[in-house]
Order: structure tokens, then C-alpha cells, then sequence
């Protein structure tokens, strides 16, 4: 079974993280691998990051495949505080 | 309720062009130099958001946010910092303490936009909402 592409749209905020993280858990529970491609998203704060690094250990402690096609927004969040979010997490596509 | 702000500086120019930006904004502004005044005032004025800085004399931002998480779990923990401070921001990030970041200098916008978001966040949690960053 390979890892699946699931696409998150719109603002991917503190306000939106606690649907999103059940969301992805969901998902976790049935597939080896998950690529999750943020490059739609309308805004991003660093709540999302962190949710996106939590994940990513998860995954690494659930033996799993966890990688980001980050997009220009979420690369924008991360950069606006410094972080370089490769050296975080896995980048699967597009600008890190 | 009108939400209650916190800005915790130890610069106080900083203080006041944060008071000036969010004046007419229709939250209840407390402003502190000193952390540990901000702590104490914690249990009376209940703040709905703490903007903090990181690099203040007495208490680090990062040592606030967490003892303001551990008093005060619902209140939404903005630090801003230094483009530097890349360290403190995983460290932040990975244990929790700080919900949103915001590097210094910010943009007035920006940080208007944080806090009216973190104020929705407050409320979608007062309502019984999940919590964001509980169960990864």
C-alpha cells in the first residue's frame, strides 16, 4: 500500500488546526504513508507548523511515512519566524 | 465580555506602539515591563491572549508562556521574536508552550490579525471546541 496525497485548502490556522489534526489522525490510522500537500492554502500561522511537527513525530514513532508539499504559504509561516521547514519535516514537492 | 490582552516588554517604547496599534481594536489593553508582574496579574484579569517577548531581563518569553500555559491553559500564548531565535522557536513549537509566533519587527497587520484570530480561538474554546494542540 502506498502513502496517499490528501490536498488541506483554505487558512490553516490555530482556528482550523483541531479539525485538521483529527482529520490526518483519521487518515493515519489507514495508510503506511501520508503526503500532505498544503499548496492550496489561502493562510498559514505557525500553529499549523506545529501541528505539522507533532505529526511528523508521530509518524515517526508509528513507523510511518509523513512528508509535506508545503506550497507558498506555508513556507511563508515558516520562514516569517526562521524556520526551515526541511530541516523539520520531510518535503515531498514544491518550494520548502 | 470585552477580551482582555496582555503585552508583556520589557522596552517600553515597544509597550506603547503596541497599545497605540491595538487601542481602538475593543479589547481590555494590559501592558508589563516586568513578567513576573504579568504572572501575578494572571489570576485577576484572566487574559484571553499573551503577546510576549523572548528576550526580556527577569524571565525569558518562553519561561512566561509556560507557566502562563500551566495557569491558564485557554489562554492563547503569542510570542514574538528574533529572527535569530530559530532554537526557541522549535523549542516552543515542539513543547506546546507557544501557540503562535511572530518574528520582531512584525507587521502591524499581521499581528492584528493573530490576535483577532487567537480572541476567535479563545471563544470557539470557551463554547466546548477542541483543543488544537492536544492528542498528536
Amino acid at each position: 500500500m502506498e502513502a496517499i496525497v490528501h490536498r488541506l485548502s483554505g487558512p490553516l490556522t490555530i482556528y482550523e488546526v483541531a479539525g485538521l489534526k483529527d482529520e490526518v489522525l483519521k487518515i493515519l490510522e489507514e495508510t503506511p504513508g501520508l503526503i500532505l500537500d498544503c499548496s492550496e492554502a489561502s493562510r498559514c500561522d505557525t500553529a499549523f507548523v506545529q501541528m505539522l511537527c507533532a505529526l511528523s513525530r508521530t509518524c515517526v514513532k508509528r513507523g510511518l511515512s509523513f512528508s509535506l508539499i508545503p506550497g507558498p504559504e506555508l513556507s511563508a509561516a515558516a520562514m516569517r519566524i526562521g524556520l526551515d521547514l526541511s530541516e523539520e519535516i520531510p518535503v515531498s514537492g514544491g518550494e520548502a | 465580555m470585552t477580551p482582555c490582552i496582555f503585552f508583556v516588554d520589557d522596552e517600553p517604547r515597544i509597550l506603547q506602539s503596541l497599545r497605540r496599534l491595538f487601542r481602538n481594536d475593543g479589547y481590555v489593553l494590559h501592558t508589563f515591563e516586568n513578567p513576573l508582574e504579568a504572572l501575578e496579574a494572571l489570576p485577576l484579569l484572566q487574559p484571553v491572549v499573551v503577546v510576549a517577548d523572548q528576550r526580556m531581563p527577569h524571565m525569558t518569553g518562553l519561561e512566561l508562556l509556560e507557566k502562563v500555559r500551566d495557569h491558564s491553559p485557554e489562554t492563547v500564548r503569542i510570542m514574538l521574536t528574533a529572527y535569530s531565535d530559530v532554537e526557541v522557536v522549535v523549542g516552543g513549537l515542539n513543547s506546546w508552550t507557544v501557540n503562535v509566533f511572530l518574528k520582531k519587527p512584525w507587521d502591524d497587520n499581521e499581528l492584528r490579525m493573530e490576535v483577532r484570530n487567537a480572541v476567535r480561538y479563545h471563544r470557539h474554546l470557551g463554547t466546548g471546541g477542541a483543543e488544537a494542540m492536544q492528542g498528536v
